[in-house]
This record gives structure tokens, C-alpha cells and sequence, in this order.
């Protein structure tokens, strides 16, 4: 490995816009530990501001982890959104654009998916949402 | 993040008649929404016919701080004055299109410069409109 690496894993509670900024951060620094081009480290760090809010949003609270993978000889990153909010009754309708009952922009789950190369949503009703984004360094 | 929770602000200048807010910072909600009332305010106090917001110093721009600053520059449209969003970067660009951002009908430019050019033209330096 080139740099040493102090860590490669954030682990981040989102409980204001302040955590948002800083999940935001973390993921450009370990979106550039990781090998992505400029240009790609600010889209993941976008993706992760979407999820972030959403948390922030629907859940109030909740935990965004980002970690480096590693896979064959291609690096990517995964990141985590974990929350114990009320959940998505409709995850086929959350994924699509304009869709949003917050009130807000609508923009957060499809986004970030076409942001990130795989985007899955694991949620229950009254028991939380665990979205899992990866994007994957171009070989 | 304590400098992020000081009381952030973005300085802003006039030439040739436009006003000139280059974001050099990585942006939060609320700071986003100080540059939106203070580029209004400074608007209304007249002598600016221009207005340009140049983020290119900002590196990660979501759904919610491109609302704020796209609208800040229809806001500043609707005061009487020509607005233009320059400098966003590649990644910005890439990120706002992949969250299917409407940036509805104001111009972009690619740097401050190019958009104080695209303002020019319409834009008279002895020109003086206050707030209504």
C-alpha cells in the first residue's frame, strides 16, 4: 500500500447538520485513501450527505459507517446508514425521483443510488431503515 | 467542527457594477442561508445590477445547499437584478445530475470571470436600483 492508513473505517452518529458535514468529510477522505479520482470522491461524498439528512430527517438519529473494501485488485467504499426511525412503507416508490414525505426535496434514495454504483435498502416499519451504498474504483 | 458552529460569514464585494460572492468554504445549511439573506440585503440596498455566486471553492454540494444556492440567485432575479451560479467543478456537476437537479432557468458559468463577462452586457455601471 502506498500510505499508511490510520483508519479505514468511520464510524459517525448523526444527530444534527453539523454530524451530516462531517460523515461528509470523512467519506471524501476515505473516498480518496481508497483511489477514487477527484471528481468521484465528491460524488460518494455527495451520496453520503443525501443519506446522511435522511437520517437526520426522517429518523432524527442515527449512524453513518464508511469503510474501504477490498475485493480481487479493485478498491471501493461502502457506506452504511443505520437508523431506528419509522422505516419506508414503499421502498419501490422511495427510489423514484420526486417522491418524499417529508416535505423535502425528494431527492436523498435515488440519488445517492446513481451516485454510488449499488444502492440496497433494508427496512421495517416502526423498527428503522439500514441503507448500504458501495462504489467501486474504476480498474 | 467548532469552526463550522462560529459565526460563519462570506465576505462579498462589488465590481463593475455586479456583486461578487465567491464561496471559498465548504458550505452548511446555515451557512448557505446567511450568503442568501446577506447577497439579498446588500442587493436592496441598491447600486448592484449584477449578482454573481461563484462556488468554486466548494467541493460537495448536495440537493438541499444547490436549492439554496440556485434560489438565492432567482431571489436576487426577482429583486431586478441578472444572477449567474459560476465555478461549479466536475464533481458538482456529475453529483447535481446523477440527483436530478433543476438548476430552472438560471445561467451557469464555468469561472467568476466568464460570469461577470455574461453580466456585462446587461449591466451598467452607473446604473442604480434600489428596493422597492
Amino acid at each position: 500500500m502506498p500510505v499508511r492508513v490510520k483508519s479505514k473505517q468511520e464510524r459517525i452518529k448523526i444527530r444534527n447538520n453539523f454530524d451530516v458535514a462531517e460523515a461528509t468529510l470523512a467519506a471524501q477522505r476515505l473516498a480518496e485513501l481508497a483511489g477514487f479520482s477527484r471528481s468521484q470522491q465528491f460524488m460518494v461524498s455527495t451520496a453520503v450527505s443525501e443519506l446522511a439528512r435522511n437520517i437526520f430527517i426522517y429518523a432524527k438519529e442515527g449512524e453513518v459507517t464508511i469503510r474501504i473494501l477490498e475485493r480481487d485488485n479493485q478498491r471501493g467504499i461502502e457506506v452504511v446508514a443505520e437508523d431506528r426511525g419509522p422505516g419506508i412503507a414503499d421502498v419501490d416508490a422511495a427510489l423514484k425521483d420526486g417522491f418524499s414525505t417529508s416535505g423535502g426535496l425528494g431527492l436523498g434514495l435515488p440519488g445517492a443510488r446513481r451516485l454510488m454504483d449499488e444502492l440496497e435498502i433494508d427496512t421495517k416499519l416502526g423498527v428503522g431503515t439500514k441503507v448500504t451504498a458501495r462504489k467501486w474504483v474504476e480498474a | 467542527m467548532e469552526e463550522q458552529a462560529a459565526a460563519e460569514r462570506v465576505s462579498m464585494y462589488v465590481t463593475r457594477g455586479c456583486l461578487v460572492v465567491p464561496i471559498q468554504v465548504e458550505l452548511s445549511d446555515e451557512l448557505a442561508l446567511r450568503v442568501q439573506q446577506d447577497v439579498l440585503h446588500r442587493v436592496c440596498r441598491g447600486g448592484v445590477s449584477g449578482v454573481v455566486i461563484d462556488v468554486s471553492g466548494v467541493m460537495v454540494i448536495d440537493s438541499v445547499l444547490a436549492r439554496i444556492i440556485f434560489d438565492t440567485a432567482k431571489m436576487a432575479t426577482l429583486l431586478g437584478t441578472r444572477a449567474v451560479v459560476s465555478g461549479l467543478g466536475p464533481g458538482v456537476a456529475a453529483s447535481l445530475t446523477d440527483l436530478d437537479f433543476d438548476p430552472e432557468d438560471v445561467p451557469t458559468a464555468i469561472s467568476l470571470e466568464e460570469g461577470l463577462r455574461m453580466l456585462e452586457g446587461a449591466v451598467s455601471e452607473e446604473e442604480e436600483e434600489g428596493c422597492q
